[in-house]
């Protein structure tokens, strides 16, 4: 098995437990609908103020809607056995992080970037920001799952694990939010988004590259 | 009827030798200055009472657990090896069931035993029928597996090393506790599995409380309490008690 066929075969595993658990997927969906529609009940519908508030609220629903799903990413396998069993079997690690890492986009964060566009609508957010505001959801969304990964897979089996996993993960994130919030504004502002799109995009691909390394070093260490 | 087990070749496998292993967990020693030779067609069965380190000694020599100390030599040469470098060459089943519950016995097996390699050859559904037949499950391959009694799943693990046989990529098989749950018949394909693993020139090490014993190979035994560091084995000896 190469490292291609090691990342399919935990791409292709992944993709068929999500499907076995539809649920997990809808709760995640619900959970960011919910949490952005809330918004406008809370505030009012004062119009400029939904549209000032609009890119931050759903980046904020986006980045709690995709650590809602993270625990779950090693947390059944360390249980029940399978990730002990991918271990031992000498296949290289980091490229089954990878393709569980693909499939956890997949499932959770596309379906967030499917949703985007109607969620920008219920905040009357002008046509012309939402290509930047999903544009910065798709550079964004790895770099959470990536940084979730590798706080999961070092907390992994922690009793306080989710609890450790939240902080180590937070402060990580906010440069994420800042620059994903911060494209949309600017946008919005009429200035260049580019800069902001430009760092999150650097930030997915040191992401792409280092998580998968970094997460299957921590996984060595926590099935220890 | 199952198919001839596919041989292994001396020439590649040498068995396994282990020497002054040790292993600390937290602040207990398990077991010191323990060492142990495998040739191809032997069987080793580690012995000793709960907490003596059986499982701990499978999953260090695969590189889950780190050894305090200790060398492994294996290959043709018997030279080094890095316990992460043995688990190319062998095959592992550890004490946790290691299935997904929301998946079939058939598409559990298929991912088992694709990652082990063991499945890259020929009519692939035919191999995984015979292996679920030959383990008793032809009948619940396409039930999910947390539907399955735990003698059940302790089957469908057995299936992944009838698959295995037909490779040779594999030769060192580490079970741990292969047995538990398992009625007289399951015990009946579990010996029988061995024994042709044994007599294709493989070599296998199992962690167990039951007198496994294989029709064909040699059997040999390793007792863990013994190598225990003596406060250790003054605590395991009133725990037996």
């Amino acid at each position: 098995m190469t490292e291609l066929g090691a990342i399919a075969w935990a791409l292709r595993r992944d993709l068929t437990l999500a499907m076995r658990r539809r649920g997990d997927i809808l709760n995640v969906l619900g959970f960011f609908v919910l949490a952005c529609s809330m918004f406008p009940l809370a505030i009012g519908p004062q119009r400029e103020w939904l549209q000032r508030i609009g890119p931050g609220v759903i980046w904020v629903a986006a980045l709690l809607s995709v650590m809602l799903a993270l625990p779950r990413l090693f947390e059944h396998d360390h249980a029940d056995g399978t990730l002990d069993a991918m271990v031992a079997s000498g296949r290289p690690l980091w490229a089954l992080v990878a393709g569980k890492l693909i499939a956890a986009w997949l499932v959770t964060a596309l379906p967030l970037l499917a949703l985007t566009p109607a969620l920008a609508l219920a905040f009357n957010l002008p046509t012309s920001t939402l290509p930047v505001l999903v544009g910065s959801l798709l550079l964004g969304t790895p770099v959470l799952i990536g940084i979730g990964a590798i706080t999961g897979a070092l907390a992994l089996g922690l009793k306080s694990g989710p609890v450790l996993m939240t902080l180590l993960c937070l402060p990580l994130y906010v440069p994420v939010l800042v620059f994903g919030a911060g494209a949309v504004e600017a946008q919005a502002a009429g200035l260049s988004p580019l800069a902001h799109l430009a760092l999150l995009g650097a930030g997915m691909l040191a992401v792409l590259l280092l998580a998968p390394l970094v997460a299957a070093l921590a996984l060595r260490i926590s099935v220890e | 009827m199952s198919p001839d087990a596919a041989s292994i070749d001396p020439a590649s496998f040498g068995g396994l030798t282990a020497s002054s292993l040790a292993l600390i967990r937290g602040e207990r020693t398990l077991f010191v200055d323990l060492s142990f030779s495998l040739a191809p067609g032997e069987l080793l069965r580690l012995l000793g009472p709960n907490g003596s380190g059986k499982s701990s000694l499978l999953r260090s020599l695969l590189g889950l657990t780190p050894l305090a100390r200790g060398q492994l030599f294996a290959g043709p040469a018997k030279s080094p090896v890095l316990p992460r470098e043995l688990c190319e060459q062998a095959l592992f089943q550890g004490h946790a069931q290691g299935a997904k519950g929301e998946l079939t016995a058939i598409e559990n097996l298929t991912l088992a035993a694709t990652l082990d390699g063991s499945l890259s050859a020929d009519p692939a559904g035919q191999t995984l029928e015979a292996a679920l037949d030959e383990v008793g499950l032809a009948r619940q391959r396409h039930i999910e597996t947390r539907r399955l009694s735990q003698g059940q799943k302790q089957r469908l693990n057995l299936a992944r090393f009838a698959i295995a046989l037909r490779a040779t990529d594999r030769p060192l098989w580490l079970m741990d506790e292969p047995s538990a749950a398992l009625d007289a018949g399951g015990l009946t394909v579990l010996e029988a599995l061995l024994g042709r693993h044994l007599a294709r020139g493989g070599a296998a090490i199992i962690a167990t409380h039951l007198p496994i014993a294989p029709h064909q190979g040699i059997l040999r035994d390793l007792q863990l309490d013994a190598f225990a560091p003596r406060r250790v084995r003054e605590g395991l000896a009133e725990l037996a008690q």
